[in-house]
């Protein structure tokens, strides 16, 4: 299964209680008349993917998807960096370091060939070329990138040594501006731990 | 040779809010559904799964308590179907490992009104006030719901109960026995006799008011040692004392109600941190959670938005529950700008802290329904 994100839902979520662990009994559903209620359960916590911190197995489940196998799409947004009076960037890639959910780690609905990943860009501003144009006819102040995609399989995550940290290297190609920032959309079964742009430091054409 | 130009590594800002990229810190982040893990990455948040129960009877839920700190069942009010003057209590274990959950059916009882039960849990017994009827006891031990009476008659019913010292106190009050007193607070305690303890003696003037006789005391809190009076336009009032020895009421926050004030604050939108320093409430004019720490009120900052008047039954949000330890909460329905992150945008959305930093969580990842 490759695995899909969760559907958006118009439904309203009258109560919600939690114990002091962390776990949460929601109702979305408070029923009718002629109709009956809906229960849920929610981890508001982190999971302790450190395989499940040493078979450990007093800890409150956390569940990468859904019942009906859909995970949590997570978007994580950074704030902008700048550079120094004088300079521009030329931003050639984007590493990522990351966890993936480990193998070992056991959830019926996510089998081998579930999906694990994310997608990303690039948004650069400061562009010293004031005629770039998007569409409409209307200048931007921000550049983007394509799109980048990193996806791997739930049963190709390291387990045997810990941290198993991996660093992919996305290719992006933006030139010449004067701050950026990287956005990462659809982070699904993994961990960020650190996002870095690489690319040159460049003199600034009016200098 | 390639220059790293940024690093990003350190997440331990938080959620930047309505800052946007451009003011936030360099260690805080945008976007949803991503929560800090202890060793500082951040992780997408669990998948709500469906509790399945072995009974599914039809019935508009009234209300929900959870007594993790007793016998560990969630217990819930739900009207009996068609029959609209009637409901049930039932009860199961929300724990995972047993699904389908088994209900417990505990007892059939008269439900009149509108407004939402609020519950109390005082050792091993529940209490429950049903605004408009009674309020009821629980005896988890044996299974047993009985209304809550004894030698002055029943108890007072209302919108709020709590147990303050060792008296139980109702607010807001509707029943047979007190009338309609939407501005009053009753309490427990059998002062005839000196046995102030029992919370089955409801004396006839065993009460006092708070604020305007049009005013709703619709929240009971206790803060140390204070009892916390919310009304329903957000006004904060604190008692201190003994009853009808030395209690003292005075107003601690509120502006002076007029017509368009949002009045839509129930008794589920306001707790209690573990550390008793604090009281988390939902902010309706800003739809940001406050902080009331027995003196002074703060909002929560870079969260929030005015909210336009909102009709007394409008309550899609604010329920607000601590979920570990002191200051680490979950507040649904905070407003944010699009600066918060292109996610946020048409969804509602949960304030959630843990591990000492704000989180954004779509309603979306909780609300997901099998029917």
């Amino acid at each position: 299964m490759s695995g899909s994100a969760i559907t958006n839902v118009t439904s309203e979520l009258p109560f919600l209680v939690a114990n002091d662990r962390y776990q949460v009994v929601a109702l979305p559903n408070r029923g009718s008349t002629t109709s009956t209620f809906e229960f849920r359960y929610w981890f508001a916590g982190e999971p302790l993917w450190d395989e499940e911190l040493a078979s450990d197995s007093l800890i409150p489940p956390y569940h990468a998807v859904t019942e009906g196998s859909a995970y949590v799409p997570g978007s994580l947004e950074l704030p902008y960096r700048l550079v120094k009076p004088h300079q521009e960037w030329q931003i050639d890639e984007v590493i990522v370091e990351f966890v993936g959910r480990p193998t070992v780690i056991s959830e019926s609905l996510v089998d081998s060939a579930y999906s694990l990943g994310f997608t990303g860009r690039v948004e650069g501003i400061g562009i010293t070329d004031l005629s770039r144009t998007v569409s409409g006819a209307q200048t931007s102040g921000v550049v983007v990138s394509s799109d980048f995609v990193y996806a791997d399989t739930a049963n190709a995550q390291d387990s045997a040594s810990w941290p198993n940290v991996k660093t992919v290297k996305m290719a992006v190609r933006l030139g010449r501006v004067r701050g950026a920032r990287v956005v990462l959309t659809d982070i699904h079964l993994c961990k960020i731990l650190r996002v870095q742009l690489v690319g040159k430091i460049i003199a600034n054409r009016n200098a | 040779m390639p220059d790293v130009l940024a690093t990003w590594d350190d997440f331990r800002g938080g959620h930047w809010g309505n800052l946007g990229p451009h003011a936030a810190q360099d260690n805080q982040f945008g976007g949803v559904n991503m929560t800090l893990a202890r060793d500082g990455g951040l992780v997408p948040v669990c998948a709500s799964r469906w509790l399945q129960t072995n009974a599914t009877p039809a019935g508009r839920v009234l209300g929900m308590f959870w007594a993790w700190g007793s016998d560990s069942n969630l217990y819930f009010i739900q009207q009996a179907g068609t029959q609209t003057a009637q409901s049930r209590l039932y009860k199961f274990n929300p724990s995972i490992t047993s699904i389908p959950a088994t209900i417990t059916t505990t007892s059939v009882f008269t439900w009149v009104g509108n407004y939402d039960p609020d519950w109390c849990e005082v050792g091993l017994f529940i209490h429950v006030t049903m605004y408009g009827v009674f309020t009821y006891l629980i005896r988890t031990a044996t299974n047993v719901l009985e209304i809550l009476t004894g030698s002055y008659g029943n108890a007072a019913a209302g919108r709020a109960i709590t147990q303050y010292k060792e008296r139980l106190f109702v607010g807001g009050i509707l029943d047979l026995r007190f009338g309609l007193h939407t501005n009053r607070i009753a309490f427990s305690g059998d002062d005839t006799n000196n046995i102030t303890y029992d919370t089955t003696a409801w004396e006839s003037l065993n009460y006092f008011d708070v604020g305007a006789f049009t005013d709703w005391v619709v929240g009971l809190y206790v803060l140390r040692d204070y009892l916390v009076i919310i009304m329903d336009d957000q006004s904060i009032y604190l008692a201190n004392g003994t009853p009808n020895l030395n209690m003292t009421v005075r107003r601690v926050y509120g502006f002076n109600k007029s017509a368009g004030a949002v009045t839509t604050f129930r008794s589920t939108h306001a707790v209690v941190d573990p550390s008793q320093t604090r009281l988390w409430m939902f902010d309706h004019t800003m739809r940001v959670p406050l902080r009331f720490n027995g003196a002074s009120i703060t909002r929560i900052p870079n969260f929030g938005a005015p909210r336009y008047h909102a009709p007394a039954d409008d309550t899609p949000e604010g329920n607000t529950t601590m979920i570990g330890g002191p200051d680490e909460f979950l507040s649904v329905g905070v407003a944010v700008g699009r600066a918060a992150g292109e996610k946020t945008a048409a969804h509602k959305l949960m304030l959630v802290r843990t591990n000492g930093v704000y989180t954004l969580v779509q309603q979306d990842v909780v609300a997901q329904r099998q029917t």
